[in-house]
């Protein structure tokens, strides 16, 4: 275990990575002042924000070494719940948002029940299994679901009226708004739960479950909780896609590339620091979309993989463990 | 008895992805990827030549075999975790070969239908079809052939070897390194060689892998490293579970029959398994 994630300011680099974060918030605030006459680019950046919400819910198991390959599964959990709340209960598309998060976070905790044992490459493997049941039973439970044709006619989260505000920030602003609210709960939760004993009891199931055990750790009752929060994130993100696109079906609410994107991207970024995620959904997805797209329309498979492999290979602690390096060197060793 | 026979092309399909996983210890999620794309070489040996696809298998063998060898230099730079990073950078390598599929073949469905295969031939009483029965036969023959080569010759003794210890198998003189690239070598042959068969079953597409993958995680985990009777006995409870549940609740059962077994097993078996150093 070489380095602490950003808990606290405990050194110079870590201060700087601080401020760009501080940066970064102010600028995403902003963003839709600055981009307000373009639909198309405010929609990229509350897709951005809608991905990096996915990927600091997975990186928050990543904490205990748990690498999920299914969170497709809270993301699709949240998706269906808030499409059928609002579109067949009526409900608010806030009321449904919100209720649809707390049914995922109840999904993490079956989750655990189910793969709360399993360490390492199993618990992988039954995140992935879970993933692709979910898929299966909403492509088959045509009831519910409407199978392969999916939920057409979700209710959108309200637009701001014509005129005032949204001559400013855009219509849509409140999709973008409502994404950096949970993006801004999500991180603030990691950070906090990074500073709480909670966050030093995940980091010692990382280290190997039987040492946590013997310092007294209860690492079922912690995986729950991790579960659960990072299940109620990603279900939220799921949500809001749901509300974005107004439409749901099975093919996009479970699909793996949901439960791949965020691994990739949380990896890409740096998963042990607070923002890595972010960073690494800015790239990759906005890559993908603005540049990548464009060269070789359908080739996003070989973006992720090739990134994927790259840092697998070259860069252990993401695109943040490579400048954080890169800085130390450059002052020596403090 | 249609199970049976599905069961006997499972083991094989499992064959790889457990002898990788056994030498190597790396779960390679890109094993449906190979099988597949053995299984686009097969479609177009058939659709170009009419090659039948018993006979495009060894062909179908070759780039899978390629792609492993060549990521054994990748492999030799995954950190610790290795197990659990091998799984990441398998993964990456399923998407690149899933996009090159994609470019090459394009999206479309294949499928091979070789004359004559759908005829009927009674068998014990029952009526099966006679492609399905000479698949089956093909995979019990080369289940046994691979038998033999792990028990009955020292390269095969070398391959359990070093599955069972490593250390120990270095010190007995065998190189494990070696080993390693064989097992690679003869694991992605196995996944292409599968791939022919594969597309007289069922409709391939180039997304089509991960099917393949989670039935060789499903065997390997339910019947272990290095035995061949293990997974076959493996595939034919599968591929009898998947009758049956196909049979009583529809097609849709079939694909969540699987998923559950592999979650069954793991709560059961989980943690306990040869993959100890799993983490």
């Amino acid at each position: 275990m070489r380095k602490e994630p950003s808990t606290g300011v405990r050194s110079p680099i870590l201060a700087t990575f601080r401020w760009a974060g501080t940066g970064g918030m102010i600028v995403a605030v902003l963003l839709p002042v600055l981009v307000a006459p373009s639909d198309y680019l405010l929609y990229l950046g509350t897709m951005t924000l809608v991905f990096s919400l996915l990927a600091e819910s997975w990186s928050l198991l990543a904490q205990a070494g748990l690498i999920s390959f299914g969170h497709a599964a809270f993301f699709g959990i949240g998706a269906y719940a808030s499409a059928l709340l609002s579109l067949r209960g009526q409900l608010s598309p806030w009321v449904s948002l919100i209720l649809a998060a707390l049914l995922a976070a109840a999904f993490g905790l079956v989750a655990a029940e189910v793969a709360g044992n399993l360490t390492g490459a199993y618990f992988s493997l039954a995140t992935l299994a879970m993933g692709e049941i979910l898929r299966v039973v909403a492509l088959h439970w045509t009831g519910l679901t409407e199978g392969a044709w999916g939920l057409v006619g979700v209710p959108g989260l309200p637009r701001l009226p014509v005129g005032g505000l949204a001559r400013l920030v855009g219509t849509r602003a409140t999709d973008y708004y409502a994404a950096l609210l949970l993006l801004a709960a999500m991180c603030r939760t990691q950070s906090w739960i990074q500073r709480a004993p909670l966050g030093l009891a995940l980091q010692a199931i990382r280290q190997g479950e039987a040492r946590a055990a013997a310092s007294g750790v209860d690492a079922r009752r912690v995986k729950r909780i991790a579960l659960a929060v990072s299940g109620l994130f990603a279900g939220g993100a799921g949500a809001l896609h749901a509300h974005i696109f107004q439409w749901v079906d099975p093919a996009s609410a479970f699909s793996i590339n949901l439960s791949v994107l965020p691994l990739i991207m949380a990896m890409f970024g740096g998963s042990r620091y607070l923002l890595g995620p972010v960073l690494g959904a800015v790239i990759l997805y906005l890559g993908n979309e603005l540049i990548f797209q464009r060269l070789a329309p359908g080739g996003h498979l070989w973006l992720y993989g090739g990134a994927v492999i790259l840092v697998i290979l070259a860069l252990p602690h993401g695109i943040l463990g490579w400048v954080e390096a890169l800085l130390e060197g450059r002052r020596g060793p403090v | 008895m249609g199970g049976l026979i599905t069961g006997a092309f499972y083991a094989l399909l499992a064959s790889g992805f457990a002898l990788i996983f056994g030498v190597a210890r790396i779960f390679n999620l890109a094993h449906g990827d190979l099988v597949v794309l053995g299984a686009y070489v097969g479609e177009h040996l058939w659709r170009v030549a009419g090659w039948s696809p018993i006979l495009a298998m060894p062909l179908a063998a070759l780039p899978a075999m390629l792609l492993a060898v060549a990521a054994r230099p990748l492999l030799a730079r995954v950190g610790e975790p290795f197990v659990l990073r091998s799984i990441v950078l398998t993964f990456g390598a399923s998407l690149l070969i899933q996009s090159g599929l994609q470019t090459t073949f394009t999206a479309d469905f294949r499928l091979i239908v070789p004359p004559g295969w759908d005829r009927g031939v009674s068998l014990l009483g029952v009526r099966v079809a006679g492609g399905r029965l000479l698949i089956a036969v093909t995979a019990l023959i080369i289940l046994a052939l691979l038998h033999l080569l792990f028990t009955r010759t020292f390269f095969g003794k070398s391959l359990r070897a070093v599955s069972l210890d490593r250390e120990g198998a270095a010190l007995a003189g065998i190189n494990p390194v070696w080993v390693d690239r064989v097992a690679l070598a003869l694991g992605g042959a196995l996944a292409g060689a599968t791939g022919p068969l594969f597309a007289a079953i069922q409709y391939v597409t180039p997304s089509a892998g991960i099917g393949p993958t989670l039935t060789a995680i499903v065997l390997t985990i339910f019947g272990g490293v290095g035995s061949m009777s293990g997974l076959l006995l493996g595939g034919l409870l599968l591929g009898l579970a998947e009758a049956v549940a196909a049979w009583a609740g529809g097609a849709p059962w079939r694909e969540v029959t699987s998923l559950g077994l592999l979650l069954l097993l793991l709560r059961w078996r989980g943690t306990g398994l040869v993959g100890g150093r799993a983490g």
